[in-house]
């Protein structure tokens, strides 16, 4: 089963010894960063001679690792690379700089992979002394690569650190069809497919790829997961007697669970489900998200939750929870926004599985941001901006717009 | 939720992601200026800085405060005085500043401190505005005075003034079209008149320009503040100075990049002029630049890319219009930053930017949910940084605020990079009006209502006053009509209450919302017009004037409002408008120079115009309560107590009918009391003076209160219950000298005076009891504490004196020798001639002073030449009290009516119910009941019956149920009543012969006739009065 496709970009960039010593890919959830990593690790392990990876899964952390982090991460590091410094010291600067030293006498130096970095993403402690006590010196030790991965960027502070960091950030693979290297999403997707089992028809596979693309948006997580889902062995959803039906059963079996088990893991409840509702949406503030939700409870499409009565308290600290640890949202020109091609899942997602309470959630988004516009005067440019916006989400509620 | 809050309780030990307060550079010049001007002793230095934002006056200024500091004792610093904050918005807010940074150990203002602690007081218990406007107008001198003494003992006074570009916005049409821009009470005339009275100082200004007026742009209000700044400090003994803060020259910007970056080069060297370009070498974006590389932006080089991608402008020409779309992509690069970066600080900046009243703990618990250690710490964080400003409220007003740096306040909420901030900005606006500020405005009202001891009052309420200019703030952001409401509501409260520093603060707020264009469109749009804000803005000034007892400059503004209304855009329609304009024209026209019938013909037509108005109307309806007052106050003054009665109920059911404005309503009953009580009508009088006096002890009005027990003590003393009348004007004058308020208590002492010297006649006449009317007119022998009308009258004379109350004075004297004139008779009845003469001397004395002296109206001075003569004719001095009698007539001129008379067969005419003003009757009828005795004294009894009879005429049309009507009949009584009985009947005969010839308005004499007859036991007598005429 391929669980690789398509990043040849990225993984040159990652074995490339001339590039930045610091690389950091960051993207939404199920993007495809451990897969990345995973395949670079291979990549640099079947090179010849073979290279030295250390590999740190954060999300691995055993619970009861969590008080002493660093002993982990460095007794994880050491064993990977198989050197064995005295970690057993009580003093961490002391095990970190044998560390740092055993790994500037490795040769080949290893490749330092760290994964799932959000997880410690608000544990500012940590990063503070992995950049203090093994990043930097590694950096300016010169030799050393290292490659993180995480949803966010880690906060690093220091600005060499900073300055050597190349950011990269993990696109949704392309959904465009007939073009080598272009169509990575197709690629990936006609490959589950096919390993499935066999299909009726080429059309058939065609027209399965571009059900799930219509999903997925190219989110490799997400496109693998619903074509294997279509021809899971026993389960007789293919061939569908009625592909509309195929569709629904799609969004509501497969991918509302998708979105809350992967897409908005660790998101407690009240924003998993504005988010829900936000993704219809373009951008949002504290007024207009307010505004819309209270328009969802008038119109029914939304109970009314207790945090609309202390909302601004809510809102900030929710948002900044949402932006530092989920990387569910990002603030742009324009206000707050899901993340990434998250928007788009869960928007459509829930245009599919409930179109009678889109509509009406995109009439209450037409009529907010109307509000918006009218504050300004005719002749301001926010009135023609906010009132064009609005007349979308109209037109949205009529159907012309999918 | 806990998990969330985590975030920022379990953030980083750093305290922050910014680097903290920027170095000073490029500004050695000015430093050396500034440093030259603060060792030159004795010299005056007033220099004012200006810039565009964020081009380090601020900073210029915290340098300037720590080489003060530098310099050793006896340099004394004001602290930096920004005028951005609600708290420095009056003169008396700047005083007090400037005056607690200067002498924070309570030194050097020992009477500045001690008056403005007094006048604070007396004006939180409610004091006569005139009394109180006297004062305020004292304390800016006492400021000047005590200043100038300390610096004369100082190496120098240091002052500082930041974000002065706001008295630029001081000003709207009212106030330019008015000249009201110069009356004292507002910051920009205190600032410029008095500052230039101080020596040996060192004035710093700091501002940026504001090129043009909104209401038009052809006036440049910065150039005009030039231009005013220079009048007034460049005088000859002064040296002035206006100065232009350049922005960074390229090398400043490289040492101020340099100094930020400390030993790292985060901006390559070949980057920095175009980074210098794109900041227009400002600091503050500086700053934020160097910031987002070096410490926030995780991938600096992205940052440092911006730039590059504009290579090319590095020596573009200034209207290179690719320059401001560039530094508009670096504003924006620095604003999503700002969001995306800041770690857990990013969120809430973008909040902190639309609450530019600033936070505190309170506020982030409210607003945000943080608990008091977590707020704390997040204060502490955000501190240090070089765009987060302090400050503390005065005397503890208000703890501690932070607000972000303007340029911030402008980055985060700039319409052009986010056009729906104001819809964010509104929402966050009506959060904090209607719960944070609602909240606790509420609580605060509930302590200050329960708060004992006026200067914690004061304190108290100068805390929920700093609330409510803040929320009115946030009420204009979240709807324009409501917060607009609230300014009118407020400012009407701020006049009544005379609290002109408040006043004062909610006018620059609002004119400062109003007067930003962008603020202003929101008007339009809420279609409030700038033609009705001028309008209402003028009748706001008006009521100012009114309240702060300015009469005289109400006036005047009055007339300028009538005469040229257009100016002021005030229409034919806007009745209410007029009805309040010509309300407070009659009534402080009537306050200062009395009755003028002209006037209440003018006005006439517009409470005419009012009555015709719906009822639902409030502010008509407010304005017929006013207007209806006001006439009927002028007609009072003017005697017409009869014409006047009619306005007073109408207005008094208008004000029921509003069920608002109670303290006025209570000045309207006291009137209406007094009118009552003059009249004779006590039960009337008595029922509505209660009234009053329970309103001004629900709304805690001491001076107000005082004003009721005097009536009411007048009114008891018309009943004849003399202990209660002297009870009421004690406890009356104990409230005004508690508020040490001259004219109250003078008013006091008089009605004390009243009271014992009406006792003193009632105890004489009535019960004989000579002894105890002499304790009453001059005190008991052996008391432990002095008393009697003289007494009281002789203080209330001092009173006035001391306290320049020159307008009282010559009425005192008059009352004064009327006690000293009965005093007299009393001791000649007690045989001690000697001592009786005496007193008839000092009355003399007492009566010739008043009518020296300056004050008396024409009806006064008419009145006291009566008493006076009165008094010589006491002192068996008739001749002499002819001649006053002959002075009275002249006196009166036109106002003199012939008495009538039978000889020669002469037959009055019928005369008119009101030829005269009736309060003229009074002093009428007693020169004809002075008559009346001169002639009984030469034993022509017919001639004295005549003019008592007289004498009753006039009494009743001074008034018909004047106290003096049953003086008279039982004067007549006991002066006849031991003649034979023969003589009676012939008396009363002719008497009632000449009665019966009067005509039919002079009907009332019948019952003066008849009851004599009566009395007399005589059985000849007029015909009764016909139906319906009877009294």
């Amino acid at each position: 089963m391929p669980d690789f496709v398509n990043r040849e970009g990225e993984l040159k960039l990652a074995c490339d010894q001339s590039a930045s010593p610091l690389l950091t890919f960051c993207g939404e959830a199920d993007i495809g960063k451990t897969s990345l990593l995973n395949a670079i690790k291979e990549r640099i392990l079947g090179q010849s001679p073979p290279g030295a990876v250390a590999y740190v899964d954060f999300e691995k952390l055993p619970p009861d690792q969590a008080d002493e982090l660093s002993q982990w991460v460095l007794r994880s590091l050491a064993a990977d690379i198989g050197i064995s410094p005295p970690l057993q010291q009580a003093d961490r600067k002391w095990s970190a700089d044998l560390l740092v030293q055993s790994i500037g006498a490795c040769d080949p130096p290893p490749v330092l992979m760290f994964d799932a970095t959000e997880k410690l993403q608000t544990n500012t402690h940590f990063w503070e002394w992995l950049e203090r006590e093994l990043v930097r010196p590694l950096l300016l030790g010169g030799r050393t690569h290292m490659i993180f991965a995480g949803r966010v960027p880690p906060p690093w502070r220091d600005y060499d650190v900073r300055r050597l960091n190349h950011l990269h950030r993990l696109e949704p693979l392309s959904t465009q069809d007939g073009l080598e290297r272009q169509g990575a999403a197709r690629d990936l997707i006609r490959n589950v497919l096919r390993q499935g089992g066999p299909m009726a028809t080429e059309a058939d596979i065609r027209r399965l790829i571009e059900l799930i693309l219509e999903f997925s948006h190219g989110h490799p997580g997400l496109s693998k997961e619903l074509a294997s889902w279509i021809v899971e062995p026993g389960a007789g959803r293919w061939p569908a007697p009625n592909f509309d039906q195929l569709r629904t059963s799609l969004a509501k079996d497969r991918i509302e669970k998708y979105i809350a088990s992967v897409l908005f893991k660790d998101i407690d409840a009240d924003w998993r489900l504005i988010l829900r509702w936000a993704s219809i949406l373009n951008w949002f503030d504290a007024y207009v998200l307010r505004q819309y939700l209270e328009s969802l409870v008038a119109v029914g499409v939304l109970l009314r939750g207790a945090y609309l009565d202390n909302w601004d308290s809510f809102f900030v600290q929710g948002i900044d929870r949402l932006r530092l640890h989920d990387a569910a949202v990002v603030w742009e020109r324009d206000g707050y926004r899901l993340y990434g091609v998250t928007r788009e899942i869960v928007r459509r997602c829930l245009q599919v599985t409930d179109p009678d309470g889109f509509r009406r959630a995109s009439r209450c988004a037409g009529e907010v941001i109307q509000a918006v516009a009218s504050e300004f005067a005719p002749d301001e440019e926010g009135f023609a901006r906010y009132t064009g916006e609005a007349e979308a989400f109209f037109q949205q509620v009529q159907g012309e717009v999918v | 939720m806990n998990s969330v809050t985590t975030i920022m309780t379990g953030s980083s030990p750093r305290a922050t992601l910014f680097s903290v307060r920027a170095p000073l550079v490029g500004r050695e010049a000015e430093l050396a200026r500034l440093n030259r001007y603060l060792h030159a002793r004795g010299e005056r230095h007033f220099v004012y800085y200006w810039a565009d934002g964020g081009l380090g006056k601020t900073r210029l200024l915290e340098e300037l405060e720590r080489k003060v500091q530098e310099a050793g004792p006896r340099f004394y610093f004001s602290g930096i005085i920004d005028l951005y904050h609600t708290d420095t918005h009056s003169n008396s807010d700047v005083e007090q500043a400037i005056v607690q940074g200067f002498d924070p150990e309570g030194h050097w203002f020992p009477r500045y401190r001690s008056e403005r602690s007094q006048y604070t007081r007396i004006r939180e218990r409610g004091a006569d505005p005139d009394e109180l406007e006297r004062r305020r107008q004292l304390l800016s001198g006492f400021f000047v005075e005590e200043c100038n003494r300390m610096a004369q003992e100082a190496h120098k006074l240091v002052l500082c003034f930041d974000t002065i570009e706001l008295l630029q916005y001081e000003s709207s049409v009212v106030e330019e079209r008015a000249r009201l821009d110069e009356i004292n009470a507002r910051l920009k005339p205190w600032l410029l008149h008095t500052l230039p009275q101080l020596h040996n100082v060192l004035v710093v200004f700091a501002g940026r320009p504001k090129p043009s007026s909104p209401d038009d742009a052809s006036v440049n209000l910065h150039a005009r503040l030039l231009r005013d700044m220079e009048t007034a400090f460049g005088g000859e003994d002064s040296h002035w100075e206006a100065i232009e803060l350049k922005p960074f020259a390229l090398n400043e910007t490289e040492a101020f990049i340099c100094a930020l970056s400390g030993a790292r080069e985060l901006i390559p060297t070949a980057t920095v002029p175009l980074v210098h370009r794109l900041t227009e070498g400002r600091p503050i974006f500086l700053h934020l630049v160097v910031d987002l590389i070096g410490q926030l932006s995780p991938q600096p080089a992205r940052i440092l890319a911006l730039f590059d991608r504009w290579a090319a402008l590095a020596q573009a020409d200034d209207s290179d219009a690719r320059l401001q779309d560039a530094r508009q992509q670096v504003q924006e690069a620095i604003l999503s930053s700002l969001q995306n970066d800041a770690g857990d600080l990013s969120g809430y900046f973008a909040r902190l930017a639309l609450m530019p009243k600033g936070i505190d703990a309170d506020i982030l618990q409210d607003v945000f949910g943080m608990m008091p250690p977590e707020a704390q710490r997040f204060l502490d964080r955000i501190r240090p940084l070089s765009f987060v400003k302090q400050h503390k409220g005065r005397g503890g007003a208000q703890p501690e605020r932070f607000f972000l740096h303007d340029e911030m306040y402008r980055l985060l909420t700039s319409p052009t990079l986010i056009p729906h901030i104001r819809v964010e900005e509104r929402g966050m606006a009506a959060r904090l009006a209607t719960g944070y500020y609602a909240r606790r405005i509420a609580q605060t009202m509930q302590r200050l209502g329960q708060q004992q001891d006026a200067i914690e009052a004061a304190r108290v309420r100068r805390q929920l006053q700093q609330l409510q200019i803040e929320q009115l703030y946030y009420l204009l952001v979240q709807d324009v009509r409501a917060g607009y409401q609230k300014f009118r509501e407020l400012s009407d409260q701020a006049h009544r209450e005379r609290q002109v520093g408040f006043s004062m603060q909610l006018l620059d707020e609002f004119l400062r919302f109003y007067n930003a264009p962008s603020r202003r469109r929101l008007f339009a749009m809420a279609d409030i017009s700038s033609e009705q804000v001028t309008r209402e803005n003028a009748l706001l000034w008006l009521e100012r004037f009114h309240w702060w007892a300015s009469y005289k400059r109400a006036i005047e503004f009055a007339e300028k409002l009538m005469n040229d209304p257009d100016q002021f855009y005030i229409r034919e329609a806007d009745l209410a408008i007029w009805g309040n304009l010509y309300a407070f024209w009659v009534r402080d026209w009537t306050i200062l120079y009395g009755y003028e019938a002209s006037k209440i013909e003018r006005a006439r037509p517009i409470l005419e115009a009012l009555r015709q108005q719906e009822a639902s109307d409030r502010e008509g309806l407010l304005a017929r309560a006013r207007l209806a007052t006001s006439i009927g106050y002028m007609l009072h003054q003017g005697g017409l107590l009869d014409s006047a009665e009619p306005y007073y109920v109408e207005a008094k059911t208008a004000f029921t009918a509003l069920s608002s404005h109670h303290d006025e309503l209570a000045m309207l009953l006291n009137n209406m009391a007094y009118l009552y009580a003059t009249r004779g009508e006590k039960t009337m009088a008595s029922s509505l003076a209660s009234q009053a006096l329970r309103i001004n002890q629900e709304l805690n009005n001491t001076y107000s209160l005082g004003l009721t027990l005097t009536t009411l003590a007048n009114v008891e003393i018309r009943r004849g219950d003399y202990r209660e009348a002297a009870d009421h004007a004690q406890d009356a004058q104990h409230l005004f000298q508690e508020l040490e308020d001259a004219h109250g208590t003078v008013l006091a002492l008089l009605s004390c005076a009243q009271a014992d010297r009406k006792q003193a006649k009632y105890k004489l006449l009535k019960e004989g009891k000579l002894e105890e009317a002499r304790a009453k007119l001059l005190g008991a022998i052996g008391a432990e504490s002095p008393s009697g009308a003289a007494f009281f009258l002789e203080r209330a004379l001092k009173t006035a004196k001391e306290a320049g109350l020159h307008s009282e004075i010559p009425a005192l004297h008059v009352k004064l020798g009327k006690v000293y004139r009965d005093a007299g008779a009393l001791l000649e009845q007690l045989g001690e001639s000697d001592i009786a003469k005496n007193y008839h001397g000092k009355a003399e004395i007492e009566f010739r002073q008043a009518l020296e002296l300056p004050g008396l109206n024409k009806l006064e001075r008419a009145d006291a030449i009566v008493d006076f003569a009165e008094g010589l004719f006491v002192a068996g001095r008739t001749d002499a009290a002819n001649l006053r009698l002959s002075e009275f007539k002249q006196e009166l001129g036109g106002y003199y009516v012939e008495p009538l008379s039978p000889a020669g067969g002469e037959s009055p005419t019928d005369q008119p119910e009101e030829v005269l003003p009736s309060e003229y009757y009074r002093p009428l009828a007693k020169a004809e009941r002075l008559r009346g005795q001169m002639a009984l004294k030469q034993d022509d009894v017919s001639q004295a019956l005549l003019h008592y009879t007289t004498a009753y005429d006039y009494f009743v049309r001074f008034s018909s149920t004047a106290s003096e009507l049953d003086d008279m009949i039982e004067m007549v009584y006991t002066q006849i009543g031991g003649l034979p009985a023969a003589d009676q009947q012939r008396y009363m005969q002719e008497l009632s012969d000449w009665v019966n010839q009067l005509p039919s308005s002079y009907r009332k004499l019948r019952k003066f006739v008849n009851t004599l007859c009566k009395l007399l036991g005589v059985t000849t007598c007029v015909e009764p009065a016909a139906a319906g005429s009877a009294l």
